[in-house]
This record gives C-alpha cells, structure tokens and sequence, in this order.
C-alpha cells in the first residue's frame, strides 16, 4: 500500500508540486541534538550567525543528526545502543517516519542520505552475532527498508557519502551487546578499519589503523576525495598513539597531532570549506585542535570544557560545547552564542 | 636565593592537589599493593583448590575495579585479570581450549579463558571438577593473575601516580582539575556499573529475569561483589568530598543506605548469588538497591561535582 506520504514524496519528486526546502525550515545552516536545561531531549536548527533556526523534541538523548540533501527533512538516531531513529519535517517538527531497527539490530547513532536524497544508510549492529551491519532505506516509499549488506567490520559508527557516490564507514572495531549496555566486550582483539563499500555493499578498499586499539569513529569528507578521521584510542591515554588520520584511497593514512594532547580522545572531526584544514574536538581534554591538510602542523587551539561538535564555517569552525556556547574560529576564538542547553556530540552542517 | 632553584628541582610534587594525594596514598596504591600481594599468595599456593586465596583475590579486585584508566588500560592488563561480563559466554569456551592445549600457555590464551572469572569456573563449576588438567591451568592462571597484577602495581607505582601528582606539568593530565576530573569520573563510572551491571544484568526485565547473569553466581560473590566495590567507591568519594564536610556527609550517608540495603538482601535466600530476583519480591528488593545506587551517583552529580569544579561532561563521558 502507497503511504500518503510517499505519494506525495513521488509527486515532489515527480516535480509536480514544488518540494519544500530548507529555507522554509527558517533557513539553518547547521543542526544538532541537544538536552535542554529541564533534562528534555531537543533537535535544533542553527543560522550562519549562532541563532535557533528551529526547536523540535526527540524522543530520546539523540546522537548525530543527518540532514536530507534537498528536503528539510532531518533524521535524528538515539543514542546507541538506540532502537530508533525519527525523521522530521523541519519545517513544523511533523514526525515524518519512525525508523525501528529490525530485530536483533540496534542503530549506532550515524547515517548518510546518497547524493539524490532518494536512500538513506544507517550504521548498525547485528549484535547477537557481533557484526557491523548497514541498513539501507527507501526515502521515496516513506523511508522503507529496503536492505541491509555488511559495514565490513566490527562496530561501524560513521558512515559517509563520498565524492563519487560510494560509501566509506568506520568501523570502530568494539563489539558491545545490548545486555551489556555499553560495555566494550572485545577490546583485547579489536581490530577496527576503515572501508569503503558501493552502495550495493561490495568492498572497495580497507585500511586498518597501526594500532588495533585505536577506534576509528568519525569522519569527515572532502570534495577531493580525501577523508579525515577521528579515532579514540581505548588504552591507557598517557600512551595513545596520534588519533587524526587523512586518508585517501590507495595511499597510507596521514597521522596529525599527539593523542595523549587529546586525551585519547577525538569526538568529532570536520574538513574545513576549503579542505585546508581539518578540525579535530576532544570533550575530555576540553580542546579543538585546528591542522594544516598540507604540512599537518597545529595551525590553531580552542580551549573550552566539554567542547564536542565541530563543523565548517566560513574560512574555519564552528564548534558546540555540552554547557552551550557556540564558538567559532578564525582570527581567535569567538562565542557566536550561549544556550541554556547542552549540545550533543555533533553538529551537523547542511 | 636558593629558594628558586629549591623550586626549580621539585616543582610538581610540591603542588599536587590533596585530594590526589590522598586518594593514591590512602585508595590507589594500598589497593593495587593488597591486589598485587593477594595474587602472590594465590600464585604461592600451588593447590588445586586454592579457594580461600581465590577470594582474597577476586575481594583486592573488586576493590580496584572501578580504578579503569592509566596501568590497568595497558597491554588489556586489567582483561586479563578480569574479564567480565560476557554476554557470549566465551570464558567456558576459551577454558576449554586451554585445559586441550599441550604445552600449556596462558600468555597466548584468550582473554576470556584468563584472571578471576575464568579461575572462578575452574574453582566452583562442576562441569570442569574431574578435568585431569583442572589442576595445571589453575596454577597457571594463578601464575599468570600475579604476573599481570604486579605489572600494573609497579607501573602505578614507578610511573602513574608521578602523572597524576604532577597534574599540569605533563600532557596526560594538562591541569591539576584534570587528575581530579579522572577521580570523579571512575567513581561515576564504578557506580554505574554497579547499577547497571552488577544489578542490571540479573535483574532483566520484570517479564524475565535473568539469575543466571549475575556476577560470580557460582561462587556466589554476587551480592559480595557489589558490596566490596561500593565500600572501595565510599572510600574514593570521601576523599573527594575531604574540603567540605557538608558534602562528604551526604554522599557517606547515601553510601551507608545503599550497604546497609545490601546487607539486608544478603541474609535472605538468594540472596548472596542474587537469584532471589526470580522472585517478584525478591525482585524488589534489588530494585530498590539499584535506586538506592542511581541515588548516590544524583548525590554526586548535584553536590560533589559542583564542589571540585569538574563537570562529568555531557559529551565528554559520553564515549562515543
């Protein structure tokens, strides 16, 4: 049975009606989940200049957020290990879809639509048998599920479109089970990686870290091709190893930076507009480090406690902390804002 | 104006906040010292049925065990002296491997078949009594728990507590709120995982509970498990708590409710191996002790936090 809504999808698609946009979403540029001071979970559309754009709440502590390419849609995924992911209609917060992970799988938190908007990709977990799998959903049936082919490792977190449509995801190599909540299970074997994979699943290229215990979270894409990668390192992290990597097919991985600065720790990273730079947060150190993409020294430091999501902005970042100021970088440090809500680990750019 | 050069020579020692101080000179490095000792003994003992130095073991563990950064994270040390919870049960089948294995060699051994759990299924499951290499593989892992447990002893010794005392002047810990902030988040983290784990396991849910899950149910050091690490996590929290005594006293008290709860269930059948949440009442009774755990860590959270300054971190514990 065609949902109404699907039908309605197709005719956008069709060009029949002219398709809502993110303009009529109030025109974000950026959107992240956040917990607001009364301890509700909230998604919130941020302008160019740091203002609210729009307020929505989610169900649940979400995680990262992914934007539909054209549509003011945003899929919001809970908090692994989460069973749900909702997309909202940005413009009115209307809940367009609910996505339930199937049976004996739960979302990982990350997801990307492809170039046309048409697919959606979630990072999961087939966690009886502690494999990493990745869903695939039908955006123009109303977000139906339409398939699932293995991430190619174990944990996948972050999952990416590249330049010429393929997908790259990170495995993050640690195997939790529901039961056990959050709990690292295989942290002596782990062995994370970072593949690339064609829509249909089929493995392009693999590279693993030198270390097993560094586990490769978070990404971020350039146009060229090139993708950057924050890792967190699961060991003593006096001891950690560097945890930036820029990796471009058929090449080494490029290590940046002193993992021990970052206190083993990398909770998003971002290319800048221009690919010149590339952004790496630590919450735990309470640092933004900015590098160079060509030499990969250390351009620049943003200094605030349990700073976390980081995006691009004009010629540097932006970035969100969990005591809601939003910072931008440049020439110094500037609080474009403060809320009264923690924002959540990442702050997606449109 | 020898003075500077006084100062030059021992600059971050002679700063270290009290609060570190006191928690590695009265809580760490005892309690790794007793885990390092406790093992030794064991490893002495060359029995097969080492039972008594196995608790002292499994006791100087669980007293160190919300203690997860620094030596314990090298080289999977702390894996290999305790690897639980497995919710695959990997440690009868790793176990099995080894008891087959000839020579036998712990160091290649998987994780799970290693340290205090697996010692636990040797020790008190009877599908592994009659096994005619039951005796070596104990007096291997036995061997191989002290190896591990002296390496993470000295390296907090010889290396770790300088890190932490010398907050600010390395890049470990770039401030001293840093080493407090690691404090505060392994007596957060302990807690949880005594909530969510130690009880959450068991107890499933209302329409199944799950006995068979909780910790050391063999031996039955469930109950005793989670009492020795709350005693472990009070002691922390106090010296955390040391510059107001207001504070201090409200954490202690809310500790004192959770134990004397524990204490309670501990005389009632089921208790000790907490298989009493099969029954509806029973069940109960642990629910209410988890909530009387949830309760320390909103104590915590709201008084202790704000007192050292340190926020737990939205994004910063969040570990993803």
């Amino acid at each position: 049975m065609a949902s109404r809504r699907g039908f309605l999808a197709g005719l956008i698609a069709a060009g029949v009606f002219p398709a809502p946009t993110w303009a009529d979403a109030g025109a974000p540029k950026y959107i992240s989940a956040a917990r607001t001071a009364d301890g509700a979970y909230v998604l919130v559309g941020v302008s160019m200049e740091g203002t609210e754009t729009f307020r929505l709440p989610l169900p649940g502590r979400g995680h990262a957020a992914t934007a539909h390419p054209r549509l003011p849609h945003a899929v919001a995924f809970a908090r692994r290990p989460g069973r749900f992911a909702v997309v909202l209609d940005c413009r009115d917060g209307t809940t367009l879809a609910t996505l339930d992970s199937p049976v004996g799988l739960h979302f990982y938190g990350h997801g990307t639509y492809d170039a046309s908007g048409g697919l959606l990709f979630t990072t999961e977990n087939d966690f009886e048998n502690g494999q990493g799998r990745i869903g695939v959903w039908d955006v123009t049936k109303g977000y139906k599920r339409i398939g699932e082919f293995s991430s190619q490792g174990i944990g996948p977190h972050d999952i990416r479109l590249m330049p010429d449509d393929t997908l790259v995801i990170a495995n993050g190599g640690i195997d939790t089970h529901p039961e056990t909540g959050r709990q690292k299970l295989n942290l002596a074997t782990m062995q994370p990686n970072l593949s690339y994979v064609t829509q249909n699943g089929e493995l392009l290229d693999q590279i693993m870290p030198s270390q097993h215990h560094a586990s490769i979270r978070h990404l971020s894409v350039h146009s060229d091709g090139t993708v950057a990668v924050g890792m967190q390192w699961q060991g003593d992290t006096s001891r950690a190893p560097a945890l930036i990597g820029l990796h471009k097919r058929g090449r080494e991985m490029a290590l940046l930076g002193a993992g021990d600065v970052l206190d083993g720790y990398v909770g998003s990273i971002a290319f800048s507009n221009d690919g010149t730079q590339v952004a790496a947060t630590s919450p735990r150190s309470g640092q933004m480090q900015i590098f160079s993409t060509r030499d990969r020294t250390l351009i620049q430091t943003l200094t605030q406690p349990d700073i976390c999501g980081a995006a691009p902005f004009t010629a540097g970042f932006i970035a969100t902390t969990g005591q809601g100021q939003i910072l931008s970088s440049g020439k110094g440090t500037r609080e474009l804002n403060t809320f009264d809500l923690a924002w959540d680990n990442h702050l997606v750019p449109l | 104006m020898r003075l500077p050069i006084i100062l030059a020579l021992m600059p971050t020692l002679a700063f270290a906040d009290p609060r570190v101080d006191a928690a590695l000179d009265t809580h760490i490095l005892p309690a790794f010292e007793q885990l390092s000792m406790a093992t030794k003994v064991l490893a002495d003992a060359q029995t097969c049925a080492p039972h008594a130095e196995w608790q002292d073991v499994t006791q100087a563990w669980l007293a160190v065990s919300h203690l997860r950064f620094g030596p314990t994270e090298a080289d999977n040390r702390a894996f290999g002296l305790a690897f639980w919870p497995d919710p695959r049960g990997a440690p009868p089948k790793a176990l099995r491997t080894l008891l087959e294995q000839d020579p036998l060699d712990v160091s290649t051994a998987s994780i799970a078949g290693r340290g205090v759990y697996a010692l636990e299924f040797l020790l008190y499951d009877p599908a592994f009594v009659d096994d005619p290499r039951r005796c070596d593989v104990i007096k291997a892992l036995a061997e191989d728990a002290r190896t591990t447990a002296d390496e993470i002893n000295l390296d907090w010794q010889d290396r770790y507590a300088d890190l932490m005392r010398g907050a600010g002047h390395n890049d470990t810990y770039q401030s001293e709120a840093e080493a407090v902030q690691e404090l505060y988040k392994a007596l957060l983290t302990g807690l949880q995982f005594a909530s969510d784990t130690r009880l959450g396991r068991p107890l499933g849910t209302f329409e199944r509970p799950r006995p068979k899950r909780a910790e050391m149910r063999r031996s039955e050091r469930s109950l005793a498990n989670l009492e020795t690490s709350l005693i472990s996590l009070r002691t922390l929290a106090s010296i955390l708590a040391q510059s107001d005594t207001n504070v201090q006293a409200a954490v202690d008290e809310t500790f004192a409710r959770a134990l004397s709860r524990a204490q309670n269930i501990s005389t009632l059948t089921g208790g000790a191996d907490l298989s009493l949440v099969s029954d509806p009442i029973g069940r109960l009774k642990v629910e209410i002790l988890q909530q009387d755990i949830d309760h320390i860590r909103e104590v915590i959270t709201t008084q202790l936090g704000p007192l050292l300054g340190v926020d737990a971190g939205f994004n910063a514990l969040d570990g993803d």
